[in-house]
């Protein structure tokens, strides 16, 4: 029951972060990190797909909700968390993940890390290609989908430095 | 039966996959009618709420700019009082007989407002005011700061209302150049929030760098005459037909916290009248 918490408190506390704070700073005027997918990133490999959708679901309507952007949140954030467990098998065997936490320090050779960068990225493309969805402005599209998850990134980076310690104690 | 519950089982978590996907998509291109449904917006009751318990802590951080806003506006209106004042006595005899009749209607009134919510890092922004049905604010009314237009009120409920602003692609705004009286439609292309542009001037008009781009009064959202912007820079379109001028908006909308929402005395007539001219 504790690891739950433990989830739904980051659940709670990236949402709080993203739309109070992160949504109102901006890079340059258009980039800005988009971090509560965090949450979804270490949810644990060993629960129900449906359960791991569903709180997708969730985490992005949540997000929807609190910045009048219905649907797109959510959408990008499903299609991840429905994606989410055949990319970990990428790079990580069965037996390996077993039921263990999602960081950086519990996957070896960098794994975390390739999967983390290839979920972002999935997500801002189709968040920003359902929030463009005209196409009509490609060049800002191509740019805002590298600059954002390089952002995003850095951001993962310093929660997982949180994370580093409590991972290998557990 | 069974194959049926087999197949479910099968494949439960690739079809709950697609329902909550049927369910966000559906969403998302409902997002027109995005006017009818307070439930997901920021202007529904909980969301109203913290975002008004954030707005009491972040209010303070743009004081400063704010105050010298006000007091700018309050050096135009005080200038603007001693100069109709001074004109209002030259039209006024020594017999003290009035010859000019001061229209004493009032036109229109503002609603003070403040923001509880912005974006500007979206195509579509929106914009969240403390005000709602209960303090007169109805859809369509226009909204300013003490700079320029802000944009229009979507969507109201008890307390709290939606804005359209000029940073919003699916938003066009009735204006003119003030200097010629030449009308187009300001339309944001969702790249640099500094800017939007007046489209549909027809080419002919003579245009140049600074002119002054108010509201044209053609709508029921904005009288005559409020502040856009200033034109930066003007193109003919691709297709020669027309000019398209880069404005500079006055209203910096990474900043605003203090607005207006305006009440137009006709604007129920004037909406009325063109729905039956439009039938």
């Amino acid at each position: 029951m504790m690891r739950y918490i433990n989830h739904i408190l980051w659940f709670l506390g990236l949402i709080i972060l993203q739309v109070f704070i992160l949504n109102n700073t901006h890079f340059l005027g258009m980039f800005l990190p988009i971090v509560y997918i965090y949450a979804l990133l270490r949810w644990p490999p060993d629960i129900s797909p449906t359960l791991a959708i569903l709180f997708g679901f969730l985490l992005g309507l949540s997000v929807d909700v609190l910045s009048d952007t219905p649907g797109m949140n959510a959408s990008a954030t499903t299609l991840i968390a429905f994606l989410r467990y055949p990319t970990l098998r990428l790079f990580v065997s069965k037996e390996e993940l077993g039921s263990r936490v999602i960081g950086e320090s519990t996957l070896a050779n960098g794994a975390f890390w390739k999967y983390t960068v290839l979920l972002v990225l999935i997500h801002h493309a189709t968040l920003f290609i359902l929030e463009d969805f005209s196409f009509s402005n490609s060049v800002l599209l191509l740019l805002k989908i590298p600059v954002c998850t390089l952002l995003t990134l850095i951001f993962i980076f310093a929660f997982e430095r949180i994370n580093v310690k409590k991972d290998a104690r557990d | 039966m069974r194959n049926i519950l087999r197949f479910l089982a099968k494949y439960s978590t690739i079809l709950f996959f697609v329902l909550m996907q049927a369910i966000s998509l559906y969403l998302l291109f409902n997002y027109n009618n995005f006017q009818q449904s307070a439930l997901f917006s920021t202007a529904n009751r909980l969301n109203g709420w913290l975002f008004t318990v954030q707005e009491s802590v972040t209010g303070y951080f743009n004081l400063r700019e704010n105050n010298q806003g006000l007091l700018r506006q309050n050096n135009d209106l005080e200038l603007r009082i001693a100069n109709l004042e001074s004109a209002l006595r030259e039209y006024t005899d020594s017999t003290k007989i009035p010859l000019l009749r001061v229209k004493e209607a009032e036109e229109f009134s503002l609603i003070p407002a403040r923001v509880i919510k912005n974006s500007v890092t979206h195509y579509r922004n929106f914009i969240t005011l403390n005000v709602g049905k209960a303090d007169g604010v109805k859809p369509e009314m226009g909204v300013t700061n003490a700079d320029g237009i802000v944009g229009v009120v979507s969507l109201v409920t008890d307390h709290y209302s939606v804005v359209i602003p000029v940073l919003n692609r699916d938003q066009r705004f009735s204006c003119k150049l003030r200097n010629n009286n030449s009308t187009g439609s300001l339309v944001w292309d969702g790249f640099d929030r500094r800017f939007a542009f007046l489209e549909e001037i027809p080419p002919y008009v003579p245009v140049s760098k600074g002119d002054t781009v108010v509201t044209s009064g053609f709508s029921a959202v904005f009288p005559e005459g409020f502040m856009v912007g200033t034109v930066e820079d003007y193109k003919v379109s691709d297709d020669a037909n027309y000019l398209r001028l880069k404005v500079r908006l006055s209203t910096r909308f990474d900043a605003i916290s203090n607005v207006r929402v305006i009440w137009y005395k006709h604007r129920e007539e004037l909406k009325k009248l063109e729905e039956e001219a439009a039938l």
